[in-house]
């Protein structure tokens, strides 16, 4: 009985792998598209389905990556608490994150134009953007509008946000329109030039990242930038560069169980994570370019970082395989 | 084996905070830039940074100490009878009420004002140690005026400071008997008392007589009867010795000497006549001319002093305005505004660039556009400079020295209302004017009614409404978050708590740091998702429907939060 437990905890992995990865791209999608939406909702609020529909392909590209990660940091929960056939199970994991990885990074490099932001003049209606007898600010200038019919408007005053003065234009009419995510409106009389108004913060940062979160982000788009780069230029180092970060991942799973407290393990996986990503980061940003200019570019620098993943992860499989007795999954039959 | 003795999680938590605090307080001192900071200012700087720093990691710091109390400790407390856990549920959320309602008063009483204060002490610092470095880089190129004018801006901020009062001794060394002269012509502060104090009407009036009686000296008599009248303007006599005196020294031939002290007496009536009809600044260059001719003239020096304690009703010394406007340290600040709005009229203003030294405020660039709402254009002009008086941006700039460069008003189009000696008049508060420049991190900084009173000031600018209501809801749901958070993190700890028979490996805590840095992280993150959400929610179907959503939710969430550990809980009990 016990074994058949221990098998179909093992057999179970790869189901329980892609159902977790399906839910976490979910979650990960609706998030990115509630944040572009949104984004773009702060300056110009109607938003129409097409637009939300039209944002899907970007999230999906955006976020693959990172809910493959999440779901190697869940099944590795699951590997600590049912580890089933533990070697089997691992491979197991290693072999259904590898296969998503790959076909998921064909997938959507041949389907979706690779992080291209639908935008058109659906977003909004040009009244939602001039409000009468208000001050509205845009980067460039600021705008007074005495009143509007539609998208003519009227009494029109454009303050100019440039050193040179006179700063302040005024136009008996002018049309307002949208292109992409900038206003243009277009004043009459013949001598009066077209005005281009983008948004500006604190309006075009509402749900701008900063601190730890933009930290977080610029790391994860640098390894994504990094993957996009090995996957169209040299696809050989690019497969060996997800292999290894892949099983790097999973053998640092050997930190959640490296003490009695399973809440101290996972921070300190976590962490570890972290400090593989700045670390890889630091490798392909900093150190191979310095070695460049000494050496020149060639295979081995390409494969360096992937080296350096492969060797710790054999150190962390290594350790958890052989060193760390299983018997350490059981914490609760241990005494200190 | 030593064994910690602890029986509710609390300690541990408040722990917790205070090495937290201590952590902040002690990087902040490592890695606060000494030379950024003057020295008066720096403890009352670290104390407030810290302070601000600690509130907002507080959300992490408390969690960081939930987890560790509720999973590391959690075997000394969590072991409860079954009739205890009642009391052990209902002590943890009144004790999260407590912490939460202390969090609200804090961060929105005490840490708007904390906040406000260290930056006040810190952009105060850049503005004095900036315009040091201009009083050093002027002084090593020789201008000694430019410099003293730097230095003592400094000093007006930093006023103690031994090294800058030794380099504005410095500076004062190297200026010329001139130049030194009406340094101190500026920078006194009264010498009415100490130009008369000796002589009363009466002597100053024997003086006059015996000048132009006695001694046939029209010209001492002309002065002492001046005097006399400076200090006593209907006194007839001296009117009457006065204009004799006149007559005599204007009926003499032509000699240098009496050319001399005719035209000297010719530029003082002039110049008490532009004083006595207000026209202080034509006032000013008059008297300001014969002060260099006659640098000791004591009537000369009276009325200058006087002059420029009337001066900064109407008007300002535009190369001042310059100097602090050129530093560096002041970008562009442009900001718009709407002065007037009413049934018909419509008034606006863009400025360039603002800065503020000590209680002075300049400006750069000031444009004023008015019009009828129906399309007529009434004024447009431009001003280069100006400074705060008040409720009015006094526009009427004179340059110290050369009467030439004062601040001359581009009129482009029509006759503005302007008021010729106080400027511009306004009608917003000009303390709001950091409002209408406003940042996503000001924004961020603010407290609930900061946010309410800023609505309220940027009612006249479009799409600022939604941005700030979205604060504000951020804000308000912050507590309900805290406590949320609390419930998660109690929820987690109790899962994955230690096992530990004993105390734990003393290595551990070493490790534990790694909490609260990952706290610190996975709190942004969710905070920062819950934003996302809740702006998607807000942009999407408005106020009331976001309102009432995030309310359901919070609420949903306690409850089953709560019910949730009092079951895990209940599960573990020992009775």
């Amino acid at each position: 009985m016990l074994i058949s437990h221990t098998v179909k905890d093992t057999i179970l992995f790869p189901i329980v792998y892609i159902l977790v990865f399906a839910i976490a791209l979910s979650v990960l999608c609706i998030l990115n598209i509630v944040y572009t939406a949104g984004a773009g909702a702060s300056l110009l609020p109607a938003l129409s389905q097409d637009l939300l529909v039209a944002l899907i392909p970007h999230a999906v590209a955006t976020m693959f990556v990172l809910a493959l990660f999440l779901t190697n940091f869940f099944l590795l929960i699951r590997l600590q608490r049912k580890p089933g056939l533990r070697f089997a199970s691992f491979l197991l994991i290693l072999l259904c994150s590898l296969l998503i990885f790959l076909l998921g990074f064909d997938f959507i490099n041949a389907n979706y134009a690779k992080g291209e932001l639908p935008r058109g003049g659906k977003i909004a209606e040009t009244r939602d953007i001039a409000v009468p007898q208000k001050l509205i600010p845009f980067k460039e200038a600021t705008l007074y509008v005495e009143d509007t019919e539609g998208s003519r408007l009227q009494n029109i005053v454009i303050i100019n946000n440039s050193p040179a003065a006179p700063d302040i234009a005024f136009y008996k009419t002018g049309l307002l329109s949208l292109s992409g995510n900038s206003v243009v409106l277009n004043p009459s009389g013949a001598s009066s030039a077209q005005v281009s108004l983008s948004p500006q913060p604190p309006l075009s940062s509402v749900f701008a990242a900063e601190g730890v979160i933009a930290l977080l982000i610029s790391h994860y788009d640098k390894l994504c930038a990094t993957l996009n780069d090995l996957y169209n230029t040299k696809r050989t180092e690019f497969y060996l560069f997800s292999l290894s970060f892949l099983l790097l991942m999973l053998t640092a799973g050997f930190f959640m169980r490296l003490s009695r407290w399973p809440l101290f393990n996972a921070f300190l996986y976590i962490f570890v994570l972290l400090l593989i990503f700045i670390f890889n980061n630091f490798v392909v940003y900093t150190m191979i370019p310095e070695i460049e200019k000494f050496i020149g570019r060639n295979f081995l620098l390409n494969i360096m970082p992937s080296v350096i993943m492969l060797i710790l992860a054999a150190t962390f499989f290594l350790l958890d395989f052989v060193f760390l007795p299983q018997t350490k999954y059981r914490r609760k039959r241990l005494s200190v | 084996m030593y064994r910690m003795n602890v029986s509710t999680p609390f300690p541990v938590i408040v722990g917790i905070y205070l090495l937290s605090f201590i952590f902040i307080f002690l990087w902040l001192f490592f890695s606060i830039d000494r030379a950024e900071i003057i020295d008066s200012f720096f403890w009352q700087f670290l104390w407030a940074s810290a302070f601000v720093q600690f509130i907002n990691y507080f959300v992490a710091v408390h969690c960081a100490g939930m987890l560790i109390a509720f999973s590391l400790f959690a075997r000394r407390y969590l072991r409860l009878q079954k009739n205890a856990l009642l009391k052990f549920m209902s002590n943890l959320i009144l004790t999260l009420i407590v912490i939460t309602c202390l969090y609200i008063f804090t961060h929105e009483i005490l840490y708007p004002i904390v906040r406000l204060q260290a930056e006040e002490l810190h952009s105060m610092s850049t503005m004095s140690n900036e315009l040091y470095k201009q009083a050093g880089q002027k002084k090593a190129s020789g201008d000694y005026k430019t410099a003293l004018v730097y230095i003592d801006f400094s000093l007006a901020i930093d006023k103690n400071n031994p090294n800058k009062i030794n380099e504005k001794l410095n500076i004062i060394n190297n200026l010329s008997p001139d130049e030194l002269h009406i340094y101190e012509r500026l920078t006194t502060s009264d010498t009415r008392t100490t130009l008369f104090d000796a002589e009363d009407v009466q002597g100053l009036l024997q003086k006059a007589e015996t000048a132009y009686f006695t001694d046939k000296d029209y010209v001492r008599a002309y002065t002492y009867a001046e005097s006399v009248l400076t200090l006593d303007s209907s006194n007839k006599r001296a009117m009457w010795i006065s204009n004799i005196a006149w007559e005599e020294i204007s009926a003499r031939k032509v000699d240098p000497a009496i050319e001399k002290a005719r035209y000297l007496i010719s530029e003082k009536r002039r110049g008490y006549e532009a004083f006595s009809r207000e026209d202080f600044i034509e006032a000013y260059y008059i008297f300001k001319a014969l002060d260099k001719q006659y640098p000791h003239d004591p009537y000369i020096e009276f009325y200058l002093n006087d002059i420029l304690h009337k001066l900064p009703d109407v008007s300002f010394f535009s190369d001042e305005a310059e100097l602090v406007l050129s530093l560096p340290v002041i970008g562009d600040d442009y900001f718009v505004f709407l002065n007037s709005k009413d049934e018909s009229t419509r008034e606006i203003i863009s400025v360039d660039s603002m800065a503020r030294v000590a209680d002075e405020m300049f400006f750069k660039n000031i444009e004023v556009f008015g019009f009828l709402k129906q399309g007529t254009i009434l004024y447009h002009y431009i001003v280069p400079y100006g400074k705060l008086n008040n409720d009015y941006i006094n526009i009427n700039g004179i340059h110290r020295e050369d009467n030439s460069r004062q601040t001359v008003t581009q009129y482009l189009r029509g006759v503005p209302p302007v008021d010729k000696l106080k400027g511009i008049k306004l009608n917003v508060d000009p303390l709001d004017f950091s409002y209408y420049k406003i940042t996503t991190a000001d924004l961020q900084a603010m407290s609930i009614w900061q946010l309410v009173k800023t609505m309220g000031i940027l009612n006249d600018y479009a799409n600022y409404q939604r941005v700030l209501f979205l604060e504000l809801l951020l804000k308000i749901s912050m507590p309900i978050l805290l406590l949320v958070f609390s419930l998660v993190c109690a929820r987690i700890a109790i899962t994955q708590s230690a096992d530990y028979i004993a105390n734990p490996p003393r290595i551990l805590y070493l490790f534990l740091p790694i909490i609260p840095f990952l706290a610190l992280f996975i709190v942004d993150m969710v905070i920062y998702l819950y934003k996302i959400i809740t702006g998607f929610l807000y942009f999407s179907f408005g106020g009331v429907f976001t309102v009432l959503v995030l309310l359901a939710a919070h609420i949903f969430v306690i409850t089953v939060l709560f019910f949730n550990i009092s079951r895990r809980l209940y599960k573990q009990t020992a009775g």
